[in-house]
Order: structure tokens, then C-alpha cells, then sequence
């Protein structure tokens, strides 16, 4: 039993048999694989601009937390009454009550944070630094797993005592200069609060996402307060039961109990609430498993468009090989004669087919490129290069490239030696 | 006493369907090539001279009948192992050279142990022993198509020979040749033949078959005089 087809010596011999035949009609093996180049291209773009896409996505709702549901205050969705006015007579908006009712409302949730927003004048500073003010409890940083730079977080101690001291985000401070640093005072309003820390920017939000989902937060621009000491503020609306905070954040024991939840915190609000919707709730555990979902979407639809291109650059890699065939009959039989089995001449012609398909599969790789990085520069669209990105097209291109080449080859192989030997 | 055979065909017959007719090529051919021997077969165009040299050649097999190669009854083997027969056992001379073009005479002379295990140190000696017996040890870079006909011949019968066969097979090898250098050609067949290369030689032109020491004679698919 002969088992030269296996021998590196054998398999270098067939690749220089393979390039030397494409190399000898350069401009039909380009045009060749045009398609391929295209297919691949095309495949590789969409993949990593659909990359960049879901990692956009899935950065920023990673960044509200896997494992919190989070309620926003919002306009009166849907009310057992009619009229807005009639409603907002029903309910007060969200209110420390609310907290204090979620917080024993299952054993599956573990923590809650609120926050109340602060409509607050800066002097000195441009509109598009005007940092978002925010008093809040300590818990806030906990769940949302921020931490900081310099100084200490916000205490339980600060959010019971009042304390007038201020967390700034890290692009605060840096605008700010050396007045936003730890130890100084900053006027919010008419107060003035003392520096303790610079709050950490999220890394997901400076490496992935220039502007971040419009759901979370940008840490980097704001100013945190204990809640509670925004009462030294004008026009605060205090800290007592009435306070209407702007949104509530529910830690969960895992962010796979949030459907069992949800329902529970839906039926609590709402009978806090007199069944008025003037809440929204957000839920990153379902938001994710719906981007998912659409991304598997979007990657079929992707993919048929790919896999469209490539079966129309096999069938011209086909095509072109049953050409060389017939060009080469002659030499089919002149291999046959010296020794060559019909695997010998299956494998040659497998051989220039993959060689064929990987070129093109990787000039389209460099092409893909090109396009993801010129739409990601003039569209400004995110895109994301990897493995899955090269791989996966290149391995498609394998695929074409045996596909497309076993038609020719076995009809090469299967060629009467004698009949091959007489052709012209 | 004589050496044993080489080549034996039994009872071979040959047909060919043609427009649905069939076609008899060979007809009940009993013949046999002893180990040295240096034969000639002579006959009119399409008297079945190239369908034997194939069927010897195991490129080809016989309708009815045995061929035994070597004492091997082709008629029972695989693809893959008559391909391993055409590779070790027989070497084939063409009229028309069959050489690959792009190629150099080098590769050209090597091209079967492209299809074998042997390890290039080991054939790499063989090839450069073939090509200067043929006498173009200083043209081994060179394609075909710098050659002229003589000199391709030579590089086909380096090929032919490099692999030490049992069997040489030539199909017409002066057929394309001018008398010059088909003497040339034939001289080297001669002195393969001195060195016991048992050879196979098929040709219309009974000049070319008085250089072999034994010429059968075909006619319409059967061997009808040995002379």
C-alpha cells in the first residue's frame, strides 16, 4: 500500500505543481477568484462591523449590571384613570417608600441604590462640560461596581450625617484642573461641597463605546452627592417619604432570577404607585438575551448574503478548473502512465482549487479590512476585528475551495489514462 | 536455457464499442517478453500495436484473457496497484515525447518518483544517472521547449528507464524524428539493451524494428509472424 499522498516532500510538490499552474495564467486565476475575494470581503466586513455592533451593545448594557434591574422614573405610561393630570394626583413618583418596599420584597435581591438628579448651575464651565449632578446612596457604587481613582467612595455614615462632600467623575475633574482635585471645594449651586474622590470611569465606555448606550450612565461626567445633602440646596425637594428620586437600583442574587422578578417588582410598584405607570424598568439580563437574539438574526442574514457571494465565486473557481482540465488532459495521462493513482490526480487538482479559494480567501480578509476601517472612518461606526472575523471567512473559503474543486477533480481523476494520452 | 518472462498475455482479445458497434483490436493474442529481451512490433497503422503496448503497459486492460506482468495477473488489481506497476515495473517512450512543458528536464526525468515513497536523497542519484546515459546531464535546467526533438526523446527515455523498470514500453519512439537523429535514438535504445534492459518496441517502420533482436509482426489484431 503506497502512502506517499501524506509525505510533506509529496504535499510541497503539489503546491509548487498548483502555484506554478495559476501562476502561469495569472489574470484568468485572478479573475478566478474575484468572487471569492468579493464573497470573503463581504463576509468579513459584515461580520466585523455586526461585531462591533453587539460588543457596542453588549458593553453598555453590561455596564448597567447583569445582575440589577433598574427603575427609571418616567411619563405616565398607562393610568386606571383618565387624563395625566388625574393620575399624577394618584401617585407621587418613585420615593424612598419604594425602596424600603423593594428591599423586603424577595429574598432573591440583594441590595437596592437609589439616585435622585440635580438641576444645578456651574459657573465657569462650558456647556459641553456641564457635568450632571446627582445625589445618591452609598450602595450606588457598590452595585454598579464603580470605584475610584483617588479618595474614598461615599459612605453610609456621609448619606446619614449629610455630609456636603462630592465624588467627580474623571473627565470632571480633569476639566476642573487642579481645582478637581481630592481636598478641594467645589461650588454646586450655592454650596460647597468638599472633594473625597475622583470616581473611575468605566473602562467598557472609554476603550469600546465613544458615546455609550443612552441607558447608562455617564460616570465620567458627573458630580455624585450623599443623598441628602442636596437639601442644603435651593428648591431641593428633600429627603423625606415625598422625595421623588429618578431611578432605583435593584441588585439581584443572579441576573438569571430577573423574569421571576420582574412580575414582583411590576405588582409592587403598582400598588405603591395606585397603578399608575409612571416608572419605566430596565432589565440588562433580558436586554442582553434580546441583543443576542437579534445578533443571531443579523448573523444569518449575514452569513446567506456571504455564503450567496462565495457559492457564486465557487461556481466561477469550478468553472475555470474544468477549463484547465480540458487544457491538461494530456498531462493527466502522462501522470497516470509514470505511476500517478486517481487520487494522485484528484489531489493535484484539489490542491489548485483550495489554492485557488484560499487566495482569494485572504486577499479577501485584506480587503474586508479596508472596508470595515474606511466605514469605520468616514461612517463611524464601530467595528471590531476578530478571530472569529479572520477564521471564519477563511475557513468558508476552504469550504468553497474543496467544494468547488471536487467536481473537477474527480472528473480528472475518473479519465481513461489511454484516452487521456491521445488528446491533443 | 531462457530467462523467464516478463510479459506473458494469454488468450488476450481487445474490443472497443464504436457508435455502438464493437470493435475487435486484439484477437486471441498469445505472446510473451523474456527478461533481456529486446522485442519489436511491427504492423500497419491500427492493427493493435499501441492497444498490446498499453495493455503491457497496464494502462489498459485486456477484454478477455490474462496478462501477467512480472508473473502478476494484472486483470485482478486495483487502480492504485497498477499504478504501482506503471510506476516501478514499466517505462513508457512516446512518439510525441509527452513531456510537461513547464517543466525542467530535471523534473521532467523525476516526475515518477513524485508518486513514490523513496526519499529524494535516494532518488536524486538515479535521475542525474539517467539523464547523463542519455546524455543530458548539461541541459537538466532547460524546458522542453529549448530542446529540439532528439533531445526530447532522450529526456522521455530518461524518464522512461529512471526507476530501473522491468519493462521498457516505446510507442513509435522515431516517429517524430529525422533518420539522424532517429540513428541516435535508436543506438541509445540499443545500449539500454546492452546494459539488460528488457524493451518493448512498437513501429510501423521495419528499418526501426531490425535494430530489436526479436520482431513480431501484427496484422488486424493478431500476431500472425514471428520472425
Amino acid at each position: 500500500m503506497r502512502n506517499h499522498i501524506l509525505r510533506l516532500e509529496y504535499l510541497l510538490a503539489l503546491y509548487a505543481i498548483a502555484s506554478g499552474s495559476l501562476l502561469r495564467h495569472r489574470l484568468r486565476s485572478f479573475l478566478s477568484i474575484l468572487g471569492v475575494i468579493c464573497g470573503v470581503a463581504a463576509v468579513f466586513a459584515t461580520l466585523s462591523i455586526g461585531e462591533g455592533a453587539k460588543r457596542e451593545v453588549l458593553a453598555g448594557i453590561r455596564q448597567l449590571g447583569l445582575e440589577n434591574i433598574i427603575v427609571r422614573r418616567s411619563q405616565f405610561l398607562n393610568t386606571k384613570t383618565t387624563g395625566g393630570e388625574s393620575a399624577r394626583n394618584y401617585s407621587n413618583g418613585l420615593q424612598l417608600r419604594d425602596v424600603q418596599l423593594l428591599q423586603g420584597a424577595s429574598s432573591a435581591i440583594t441590595d437596592v441604590a437609589f439616585l435622585k438628579e440635580l438641576q444645578v448651575e456651574f459657573t465657569g464651565m462650558t456647556q459641553e462640560m456641564m457635568p450632571q449632578v446627582v445625589a445618591c446612596s452609598s450602595s450606588y457604587f457598590t452595585i454598579h461596581g464603580l470605584t475610584v481613582t483617588r479618595g474614598r467612595m461615599i459612605l453610609e455614615r456621609d448619606v446619614r450625617l449629610k455630609k456636603k462632600i462630592c465624588l467627580l467623575g474623571e473627565g470632571v475633574a480633569r476639566g476642573l484642573g487642579s481645582k478637581g482635585t481630592v481636598g478641594n471645594s467645589l461650588r454646586v449651586g450655592e454650596q460647597v461641597f468638599l472633594i473625597v474622590g475622583i470616581v473611575r470611569s468605566a473602562p467598557l465606555k472609554n476603550q469600546e463605546s465613544k458615546g455609550g448606550t443612552t441607558l447608562a450612565r455617564e460616570v465620567d461626567q458627573m458630580v455624585f452627592l450623599p443623598f441628602g445633602a442636596h437639601d442644603y440646596m435651593k428648591g431641593s425637594q428633600g429627603t423625606g417619604a415625598v422625595a421623588v428620586l429618578d431611578e432605583i437600583v435593584i441588585k439581584l442574587r443572579s441576573g438569571k432570577v430577573a423574569e421571576q422578578i420582574v412580575p414582583l417588582i411590576l405588582r409592587t410598584l403598582r400598588l405603591s404607585h395606585n397603578s399608575v405607570r409612571d416608572f419605566q424598568l430596565i432589565v440588562p439580563w433580558q436586554l442582553m438575551y434580546q441583543a443576542k437574539k437579534t445578533q443571531k438574526i443579523f448573523n444569518m442574514v449575514l452569513g446567506t448574503i456571504g455564503a450567496i457571494s462565495l457559492l457564486v465565486g465557487g461556481i466561477g473557481i469550478m468553472n475555470v478548473l474544468l477549463a484547465v482540465i480540458s487544457e491538461r488532459t494530456r498531462e493527466i495521462g502522462i501522470r497516470r502512465a509514470v505511476g500517478a493513482t486517481r487520487k494522485d490526480i484528484m489531489a493535484q487538482f484539489l490542491a489548485e482549487s483550495l489554492l485557488l479559494t484560499v487566495t482569494g480567501g485572504i486577499i479577501g480578509i485584506f480587503a474586508g479590512l479596508a472596508c470595515s476601517m474606511l466605514i469605520a472612518r468616514f461612517a463611524g461606526w464601530s467595528v471590531a476585528v476578530s478571530l472569529v472575523t479572520v477564521v471564519v471567512p477563511l475557513i468558508t473559503s476552504v469550504i468553497v475551495g474543496i467544494c468547488a474543486g471536487v467536481y473537477p477533480a474527480v472528473k480528472a481523476a475518473g479519465m481513461d489514462p489511454v484516452q487521456a494520452l491521445r488528446s491533443a | 536455457m531462457s530467462l523467464p518472462p516478463i510479459a506473458q498475455l494469454h488468450g488476450v482479445s481487445k474490443n472497443y464499442s464504436l457508435d455502438g458497434r464493437i470493435v475487435e483490436v486484439l484477437r486471441n493474442v498469445d505472446f510473451s517478453v523474456h527478461k533481456g529481451e529486446f522485442v519489436a512490433i511491427t504492423g500497419k497503422s491500427g492493427s493493435g500495436k499501441s492497444t498490446l503496448l498499453h495493455i503491457c503497459g497496464c494502462l489498459d486492460r485486456p477484454t478477455v484473457g490474462k496478462y501477467l506482468l512480472d508473473g502478476r495477473d494484472v486483470g485482478v488489481l486495483a487502480d492504485q496497484q497498477l499504478a504501482g506497476l506503471r510506476q516501478n515495473y514499466v517505462g513508457f517512450v512516446f512518439q510525441d515525447f509527452n513531456l510537461l512543458p513547464y517543466a525542467s528536464v530535471y523534473e521532467n526525468a523525476a516526475l515518477p518518483f513524485l508518486y513514490s515513497t523513496l526519499e529524494e536523497e535516494r532518488w536524486k542519484p538515479m535521475v542525474l544517472q539517467a539523464l547523463e546515459d542519455v546524455g543530458l546531464s548539461h541541459r537538466m535546467a532547460h524546458r522542453p521547449a529549448a530542446l529540439s526533438g532528439g533531445e526530447r526523446q532522450r529526456v522521455a527515455i530518461a524518464r522512461a528507464v529512471v526507476t530501473d523498470p522491468k519493462l521498457v514500453l516505446a510507442d513509435e519512439p522515431t516517429g517524430n524524428l529525422d533518420s539522424v537523429t532517429s540513428r541516435d535514438i535508436l543506438a541509445l535504445f540499443s545500449s539500454l539493451h546492452k546494459k539488460g534492459a528488457t524493451i518493448l518496441l512498437v513501429t510501423h517502420d521495419r528499418s526501426v524494428a531490425a535494430t530489436a533482436s526479436r520482431t513480431v509482426v501484427m496484422c488486424d489484431g493478431t500476431l500472425t509472424e514471428v520472425v
